[in-house]
């Protein structure tokens, strides 16, 4: 397998579009981004992990995989392909603005196709089929690698022959795109932490596990900051791995209003500013209304 | 609250199943259909909150929609990714009934002493299942020891049956990866939400309940989905709410 990257489509689109805020907020943002370019870089971590999921024996029949980021729900530049028909497969997509990969940014759902012949979508994506004819694939599955509302990029996995995912592929996946969105958002976090099996409990916490109160948290710390959803994750990531807390544990402190970025600032919130703080995990809960 | 378990259904419950019936075949928005289903189970059913969690294909149960945005209820239902009956009837395919939880702190002591602090005495859980696979479940806490009738129960599996084809709505589910596509939808729709909400409390300084409520309100006065409308709010095209 070869990598096939260069390092201007890698820097394409940085992982911190906007870089906001003031004081120690843009001090800190901007070592990030320096961080990103010439230490732990995202192409390097989407890289190693792109090639140890083609290796992987669950996953043999697949013949390619790529990454490309995404900005407002269009491709913005490829940054791994794991073989050339892997890349033009993402390129035909971006020229065209139809196919799986398209479909997966615009509805922020993995679109998945184990046979191009015998799919209903098929028929809507005009030209494709044939587009991709000469690649000679026959199955596409595309998943959006994103945060909430925040689309990053797409990962796009191909194989020669149909191929129907088992249940426990299709969970690797999912769990793979959440893996490359804090390769793109965060690398320096996964370069930083622990390795081995110990990077396995790290990326956990990162990971977090789906919890209500964090996306709760990521919204309050995306006004503090006036900036976007992505710089909130970063911003309550970088803070979480700072003070060795679990991510859900620093978003019940922000939506308890025990912490607060607001401009930039880490500083202890104000409990006594908002009804909210019954809210908190940590709340007095005398009006808790379910 | 109607808790009459006889013949005698009120005409109210009837017209509410008809405009939930028919969002399954008008198109809408998987996550309008959840939060419109768990607000019903309060107004038929002798529930406090009611809570629609759904298997995230990461190892974890998530909320799709919960009778209140108020945190520590959302972590009522998370924490039964550890135990409580929602773990227990997802894992099994059967419902787990539980009317009374202090007969229950042995089998889940975490889940019993987390549901105490927020009044609950009773809970029950129903299997969310199409064919052989359960993709979630139906979570109904009660605040007295009353519990459900038998009819009650049967209400709730028609709504856990109802979130199911809300969820996945394609009639024509042939493969896994339908059904993966449409839980991934489903749940990153709810993120969003989730993210608006905490932009909304953080703007206003209120609590997650009512900036939920705020959100839910918005969408119902502009008549679209709650999940464009979150999606608004994140955007920064809608900053008033």
């Amino acid at each position: 397998m070869t990598v096939d990257l260069t390092p201007d489509e890698a820097l394409i689109a940085s992982p911190f579009p906007q870089v906001v805020a003031s004081g120690t907020m843009r001090g800190w943002l901007v070592d990030s981004v320096d961080a990103t370019r010439d230490g732990p870089r995202s192409e390097k971590l989407v890289a190693a992990i792109c090639s140890a999921v083609v290796s992987t024996p669950r996953y043999a029949k697949i013949a390619g995989v790529a990454v490309s980021r995404s900005w407002q729900g269009q491709y913005a530049g490829v940054l791994f392909a794991s073989s050339p028909p892997a890349r033009e497969l993402d390129s035909l997509q971006e020229t065209l603005g139809l196919g799986p990969g398209p479909s997966a940014l615009r509805e922020g759902a993995p679109v998945l196709v184990p046979d191009l012949d015998d799919d209903p979508r098929a028929r809507s994506w005009v030209g494709f089929v044939e587009a991709v004819a000469p690649l000679g694939l026959s199955s596409v599955y595309a998943l959006p690698i994103q945060v909430g509302a925040s689309s990053l990029g797409l990962l796009t996995m191909h194989s020669q022959a149909t191929f129907a995912m088992n249940d426990e592929a299709l969970r690797d996946a999912v769990q793979l795109s959440d893996v490359l969105a804090i390769a793109l958002l965060s690398p320096q976090l996964i370069d930083q932490s622990a390795g081995g099996s110990a990077r396995d409990s790290e990326l956990n916490k990162l990971l977090d596990g789906g919890h209500a109160v964090t996306h709760q948290a990521i919204g309050m710390v995306s006004v503090q900051l006036g900036g976007s959803v992505d710089d909130a994750l970063a911003m309550l990531r970088a803070h979480a791995f700072a003070t060795g807390a679990a991510l859900v544990e620093v978003a019940r402190l922000v939506v308890a209003r025990e912490l607060s970025f607001q401009d930039g600032e880490i500083g202890p919130g104000d409990p006594a500013s908002g009804a909210g703080h019954a809210d908190g995990a940590k709340g007095d809960d005398d009006d808790v209304d379910i | 609250m109607s808790t009459s378990d006889n013949a005698e259904v009120d005409t109210g419950f009837f017209a509410r199943l008809v405009t939930l019936a028919d969002s399954l075949v008008t198109g809408f928005d998987p996550v309008d259909l959840a939060d419109n289903l768990v607000l019903s189970c309060l107004d038929f059913l002798p529930v406090v909150s009611a809570g629609i969690m759904l298997d995230d294909q990461r190892g974890h149960l998530r909320v799709l929609a919960s009778s209140s945005e108020e945190t520590r209820l959302l972590e009522l239902f998370e924490l039964q990714n550890n135990e409580g009956p929602c773990l227990e009837a997802f894992a099994s395919g059967s419902g787990v009934l539980a009317p009374d939880l202090a007969r229950e702190s042995t089998r889940w002591p975490l889940f019993t002493a987390e549901a105490a602090g927020l009044s609950i005495l009773g809970a029950y859980a129903i299997p969310m299942q199409l064919k052989d696979r359960t993709i979630g479940a139906l979570n109904l806490f009660c605040d007295n020891l009353d519990g459900l009738t038998e009819a009650q129960v049967q209400l709730s599996r028609v709504m856990a049956t109802m979130a199911t084809l809300g969820i996945l709505n394609h009639w024509t589910i042939r493969r896994q990866e339908v059904m993966a596509e449409q839980l991934q939808f489903a749940l990153n729709s709810r993120v969003v939400i989730e993210q608006a909400t905490g932009m909304i409390a953080e703007r206003s300084g209120g609590s997650m309940a009512t900036a939920f409520d705020r959100l839910r309100s918005a969408a119902r006065a502009s008549r679209r989905p709650l999940t464009d409308v979150a999606t608004d709010v994140t955007r920064g095209r809608l900053k008033d709410l």
